[in-house]
Order: structure tokens, then sequence, then C-alpha cells
């Protein structure tokens, strides 16, 4: 089994990852670290900046990844300042950032690429946590098309204890927390989520259901793959049936979290058919 | 897992915030030991042990241990609290 530690910086298309870090050397091995990663994997990288400008960024990366100035003239690589693409008149501004990623998306199509590799400085939201957080929460939607890998590098130095736990369990997966992987699904729409979900990274789980609590129509949440989900996630998700239409829910899975759901009454509010029925 | 996941959330949520697990097995049983020294359990924990009527929404780790497991043993007071509890091994 790959070291969560390694394969943060190596993550999946569809990830967003929270990764807190102590100090510049350990910023930087990183940055160089995921770069490298994402151009072996032919996927756009794009390193968007706050602490450092693009142009002091690009002065300590180039050592740490070669061939970098071929790989910006190319297009494999943009180094480019948050102020572009998180805010618009000094204020923070969500469809800003999805417009962006959307289109370092269609350039990355354009190029033959396979996807975007994000990484993010998330030290523009030091001394503004409710408001980053809250970001943190709305952006998950993005990754259910799985195009876009996104690491959020907090530095500790920065952010109190608790500010990073808050954010760190906003995103689907960070070290030393249940790692969840998810995908958007229509006809019928849903979610296929597939790891673990429990305390660690409930409020990320809750900001993907909260997206299916006003969906018309029929709901499947395909847990097929899921290992593990504790009794306040579930009831979580037993909330969010109880919310629809009574008969729109449905939640495919295994045995043990079939018992789960039904241990604490969820059977009533949703339909739940266990991996293998008919 | 489960029993597991709830009685070490339990002793981290309202415990004081960290507290100790042993695992052991013994013949064909699972055994897990979570302690901590938090204020213990508060008054009427007991009626907790009692099944849910329908859906309920609030934490009932305790209730979910003793439905999942062979053998549960709480000890706890303003010192701290242990709970013991066994599985048959899958």
């Amino acid at each position: 089994m790959v070291h969560v530690a390694s394969s943060v910086l190596d993550p999946d298309l569809g990830d967003h990852v929270c990764l807190p870090f102590d100090g510049e050397r350990e910023r930087r091995t990183t940055t160089g670290l995921f770069t490298v990663n994402g151009l072996r994997r032919r996927t756009k990288v794009v390193i968007i900046t706050h602490a450092d400008s693009p142009e002091r960024t690009r002065g300590w990366l180039a050592p740490l990844v070669p061939g970098l100035a071929d790989a910006e003239s190319a297009g494999q690589v943009e180094i480019l300042d948050c102020a572009g693409t998180h805010f618009t008149g000094g204020r923070l501004d969500l469809e800003r950032v999805y417009a962006s990623l959307s289109d370092a998306h269609a350039r990355a199509r354009k190029h033959g690429q396979h996807g975007v590799y994000a990484l993010i400085d998330a030290s523009w939201g030091a001394g503004a946590t409710g408001e980053q957080v809250a970001f943190e929460a709305a952006t998950n939607e993005l990754f259910g098309e799985r195009w876009l890998a996104a690491v959020c590098q907090y530095d500790r130095g920065l952010f109190a204890r608790d500010a990073l736990d808050r954010a760190s369990s906003v995103h689907p997966i960070s070290p030393e927390q249940a790692l969840l992987r998810f995908a958007g699904t229509s006809e019928p729409a849903g979610l296929r989520v597939w790891g673990d979900i429990d305390l660690t990274n409930r409020p990320a789980f809750a900001s993907l259901l909260a997206r299916l609590e006003k969906e018309p129509g029929e709901v499947v949440i395909d847990a097929s793959e899921l290992d593990f989900i504790d009794a306040g996630s579930a009831r979580l998700l037993t909330v969010t049936a109880m919310a629809r239409p009574r008969g729109a829910t449905s939640v495919v899975c295994r045995d043990s979290i079939a018992r789960v759901l039904r241990l604490i009454g969820a059977d009533e509010f949703m339909t739940v058919r266990r991996v293998g029925d008919a | 897992m489960l029993a597991v996941n709830e009685i070490t959330t339990n002793a981290v949520l309202h415990g004081g915030g960290h507290g100790r697990l042993r695992l052991w097995s013994h013949g064909e049983l699972l055994w897990c030991e979570v302690s901590d020294e938090g204020p213990g359990l508060p008054a009427g924990w007991m009626g907790d042990m009692r099944p849910p009527a329908g859906f309920d929404f609030r934490g009932r780790g305790l209730w979910l241990t003793s439905m999942v497991c062979e053998h549960i043993t709480i000890v706890s007071g303003p010192a701290g609290t242990t709970v013991t509890f066994a599985a048959v091994r899958e």
C-alpha cells in the first residue's frame, strides 16, 4: 500500500488535498516533487502563488524541476499569481476560480494533456479562516468530474491549529485523516464515493451531500467501493435523505456499511441496496 | 472497526482530547480497550444503552458498540473512562 505522505504529492485527478507543511524548505521540495509528478502524468501543472511572486517561485523551482523553462514555454507548466485566479477587486471570487481552472482545463485539452494538476499556496486565506474554509468546501464540486487534482499548501507557521483542522477536514484528503475520493454521477443524479468517511473528513462529505439535497428526481449514492463510514457520517447521509422526497434516495453499499445504516435507522428514509443484490 | 472508531471518537471529543488504545486477540475474539483521563461519562449514561426509538440524531457510540460486540465493559469516573470490548474476528 502506498504511503499517504508520498501519494498526496502524486494525487489522482479528482483529488482535493490539504497539505500542511513546516518551513520554506518543505514547501519548495513539495512544489518541486508535485511539478515533476504532474509532468510525468502529462497533466497541465498550474502553480498558484501568494507568498512568493511567480517570478520568485520560478527562481527557486527551476533547480528542482529539470527542464522547467522548456516546460513553461510549451505550456506544460503555468505559474500564476492568485490575485489573478482567486480575487476580483481584492475580494475572493469563487466564480473566477472556477473560470480560471476551467480555462486551464480547456488549454490542457487543446495541448493533449490529461487534466490539470494544481498546487495552491493557501496563505491567501490566512486571517480569514471562515471564508477560506467555506471556499474550500464550495470548490469540492469541481473535483467530481475528475479532470482536476489540487493540493493546497497550508503553512503551519501561519495557520493556528484549530484553523488548520477546520481547513483540512473540509478537504476530502489530508494526511492523518480518512481519505475520500468521489465522482459526480448523472442519470440518475448522484455520487460515487470510495475510501473512508469519518469524523476527520465528515465536513468534506457534508459539502458533497449538500449539493444533492435539492436535486429533483432520484439520487443514487454508489458506495459499493466505500470501505468505512462512521455512525455520525451515516447520520449525515440520513439527514440528507430525510430532507429529500420520500423514496427518492438510495444507497448501494457493502454489508458492513448496510449494517451501520440499519443500526441507526437510516433504512426508513432511503433504500439500502447491498452490492450483489439483484 | 465501527466500535473502535466510535469509542476512540468519544475519548477524543469528550474524554479530554486524547486517549490510549490497546488491541489484542484471544481465541476467536479481537479485544480492544480505549481509556482516557477525561471527566467520565455523564450522569444517566446507562440510559443511553437502551435501543433508540426510530432515527436518532445524538451520538450513540456506546449503544452501537454494544450492538456489534460480544462483550463490553465500561468503567467510568471523574478521573477517566475505560471501555473494553470484543468482537469475533472476521
